[in-house]
C-alpha cells in the first residue's frame, strides 16, 4: 500500500510552503477549498503527478470522515502523516461575539481535524499506517489579545487535544503542534506595515518556510522520540518583553482595525 | 442601581454546588443548572436566602445570551462575578470519534460561556458591573490521557479564551481559570466507589485526595480583591499531581 502525507489548508499560507517543502520526499494529498488554487500549488511541487488533490471546504464538517475513507479506499492508499494547517483567524470582541462565527472557526481549526483523525486511526481504513500528526497551532494559545478570545480558544483546544492524542496513540503515532508567531503571508501582509510591530520579534519577521521546516522535522524520524510537544516558532516573540507602551499601542491598533463583527479571514497568525 | 449578583453555572452539583455553598454567606447568587429541582435543592443548602435560580440547558447554547439578558432585565439585577462551572466530561477514543459527543462537550464547556459573556460585557445588558470571570478548566490541558482528547480540547479552548479575554477586558474585568485534578463528585462517583481507583488516585496526588471545597476556595480567592492584580492565569489545584508526574509514582 502506498502511503501519503495529508496536508489541509494546502492552497495558501503555511500549507503551500509545507507542500513544497515535503513534495520531494513525500507523496502528498493536498486538501483545500479551491481546486484551482490547489492545482497551482501542485504544479509548483516537485513531481506534481505523484500528488493527489482533495478539494474540500472544512467549514462544513459533516461527512468529512466518510469522504476521506472513500478517497483512501478508492485509491487503495494509506496516510502516514497528517499535517493540519487549515485554519483562519478573526477578531471579535466578547461583547459582539456571534455563535455562527464561533462554530465556523471551530469547524475549520479543530473539529475538521477530529473528523479526519478518526479514519486515520482506524485499522480497517488506514491499516495502522499513521505515524505522525502535526497541528499548526499559534502562540495565541499562550498570549492574549483583544478580540482574539475565540481564535485563541481554537488554538488552546488544539494544544490540549495534542497531548491527549499523544498519550492515546503512542507508541505508533507521534502527535505534536507548532506554535508560530505572526508570519508574513498574503493574508497577514498588512500587519507588517507598523514599525512598532518589529519590536515584538527579536529575530525579525518569520517566513512560511520557517514553519514548513519545523513541520518537516516533526514528521521525520529525527523527531522519533518527540511527542505531545508544542514547538514554538516565533522569532522570540513569546520570550521578549516589548518596550513599555508598545504592546498596548499595538493591541489598540489591532482592536480598532479588526473589532468589527465581520469575519476576517487570515492565515494563522 | 441594580443589585450585583454572582452567576454560577453548573450550580446544582459537583464543584458548582460547592462553590455556591462557599459563596452564599457573602454574595447574592444566581444559580444556574439544567435541572430546576436539583437547583432548588442547591439553593436550600445555601447558608442564606435570597438567591436567584436560572434553569437552562447549556447543551443548547443558541439563544443563551439573549435569554440571560432578559433574565437580568426582568429581575432587575446585574452580574459582578461570573463562575462557569458547568461541564460535561466523557471518554472518547479518536478512532470512534462521534461529532454529536463533540458538540455536546463544546456546547456546555465552552460555547455556553461565550454566549453568557456577551451580555455580561455589554453595557446595556449588565451596566458595566462585571469585575471577574472564573472558569473551571482542568489539568487535562497540561497532562494527556487516552480517550480524553475531546474533553481536553474543550478545556484547552477555555484556557486560550481566558488569556485573550484577560487582555480585552482589562482593567475592569479580571479573567482566570482554575485547573483542578480529578476530584470526587457526581460525575465520577462510580469510579470512586472502586478501591483500586481510589488507591491509584492517592498514588497520583502527593497531597492525597482533593475535595470540591478545594476548588471553591480557589474560586473565592480569584474573584476576591485579594487577587486584584491577577488576570489571565491558570491556577492549578491538583494536590501536587503535575509536580510529581514526571519521574516516579508517589510512594
Amino acid at each position: 500500500m502506498e502511503t501519503y502525507t495529508l496536508i489541509t489548508g494546502a492552497s495558501s499560507g503555511f500549507g503551500k510552503s509545507i507542500a513544497w517543502k515535503l513534495a520531494p520526499s513525500h507523496r502528498l494529498i493536498l486538501a483545500g477549498r479551491n481546486m484551482e488554487r490547489l492545482e497551482t500549488v501542485r504544479s509548483r511541487c516537485k513531481t506534481p503527478e505523484r500528488h493527489i488533490l482533495w478539494p474540500r471546504d472544512l467549514s462544513n464538517v459533516g461527512g468529512i470522515a466518510q469522504e476521506l475513507t472513500d478517497l483512501m479506499k478508492t485509491r487503495g492508499i494509506g496516510i502516514e502523516h497528517f499535517v493540519h494547517s487549515a485554519g483562519f483567524t478573526g477578531f471579535q470582541l466578547a461583547r459582539g461575539v456571534e455563535m455562527e462565527f464561533v462554530r465556523q472557526i471551530f469547524n475549520v481549526n479543530l473539529f475538521s481535524a477530529m473528523e479526519i483523525i478518526q479514519p486515520l486511526t482506524r485499522k480497517t481504513t488506514n491499516q495502522g499506517a499513521l505515524r505522525s500528526i502535526t497541528f499548526i497551532s499559534s502562540i495565541s494559545g499562550r498570549l492574549g489579545g483583544s478580540g482574539l478570545s475565540v481564535y485563541g480558544a481554537t488554538k488552546g483546544a488544539i494544544n490540549a487535544m495534542s497531548i491527549s492524542l499523544a498519550v492515546e496513540l503512542a507508541p505508533d503515532v507521534r502527535v505534536n503542534s507548532i506554535l508560530p508567531g505572526i508570519i508574513e503571508t498574503e493574508m497577514t501582509r498588512e500587519y507588517f506595515q507598523s514599525p512598532i510591530f518589529l519590536g515584538f520579534y527579536p529575530l525579525g519577521f518569520g517566513r512560511p518556510e520557517d514553519v514548513a521546516d519545523a513541520v518537516e522535522f516533526l514528521t521525520s524520524d529525527r523527531a522519533r522520540w518527540v511527542t505531545g510537544h508544542e514547538l514554538v516558532v516565533d522569532g522570540g516573540r513569546t520570550v521578549c518583553s516589548p518596550k513599555p507602551g508598545e504592546a498596548t499601542a499595538r493591541e489598540n491598533e489591532l482592536s480598532a482595525r479588526f473589532a468589527s463583527p465581520q469575519r476576517q479571514e487570515k492565515s494563522n497568525p | 442601581m441594580r443589585e450585583a449578583f454572582t452567576l454560577i453555572t453548573g450550580a446544582a452539583s459537583g464543584f458548582g454546588r460547592s462553590i455556591a455553598e462557599k459563596l452564599s454567606p457573602s454574595r447574592r447568587l444566581v444559580l444556574s443548572d439544567v435541572d430546576a429541582e436539583k437547583l432548588d435543592a442547591a439553593r436550600s443548602a445555601c447558608a442564606t436566602p435570597g438567591h436567584l435560580l436560572w434553569a437552562r440547558d447549556l447543551s443548547q447554547p443558541d439563544g443563551v445570551g439573549a435569554e440571560f439578558a432578559s433574565f437580568l432585565a426582568t429581575e432587575n439585577v446585574c452580574i459582578e462575578h461570573f463562575i462557569h462551572s458547568a461541564g460535561v466530561f466523557g471518554h472518547q477514543f479518536a478512532r470512534a470519534h462521534d461529532m454529536a459527543f463533540v458538540s455536546r462537550v463544546f456546547n456546555v464547556n465552552l460555547f455556553s460561556a461565550i454566549e453568557l459573556i456577551r451580555p455580561l460585557t455589554q453595557k446595556k445588558a449588565n451596566t458595566a458591573a462585571l469585575r471577574s470571570i472564573t472558569i473551571i478548566s482542568s489539568v487535562g490541558t497540561r497532562v494527556g490521557a487516552a480517550g480524553q482528547y475531546v474533553y481536553a480540547a474543550s478545556k484547552g479552548a477555555v484556557n486560550g479564551m481566558c488569556l485573550a479575554l484577560a487582555v480585552e477586558l482589562a482593567p475592569t474585568v479580571r479573567v482566570n481559570a482554575v485547573l483542578p485534578s480529578i476530584i470526587e463528585s457526581g460525575m465520577n462517583r462510580e469510579e470512586f466507589a472502586k478501591p483500586e481507583f481510589v488507591a491509584a488516585m492517592k498514588a497520583m496526588h502527593p497531597l492525597g485526595l482533593g475535595q470540591p471545597g478545594d476548588v471553591a476556595d480557589a474560586v473565592e480567592f480569584l474573584m476576591s480583591d485579594r487577587a486584584r492584580w491577577i488576570t489571565g492565569q491558570e491556577l492549578v489545584v491538583d494536590g501536587g499531581r503535575l509536580a510529581g508526574k514526571t519521574l516516579l509514582p508517589v510512594k
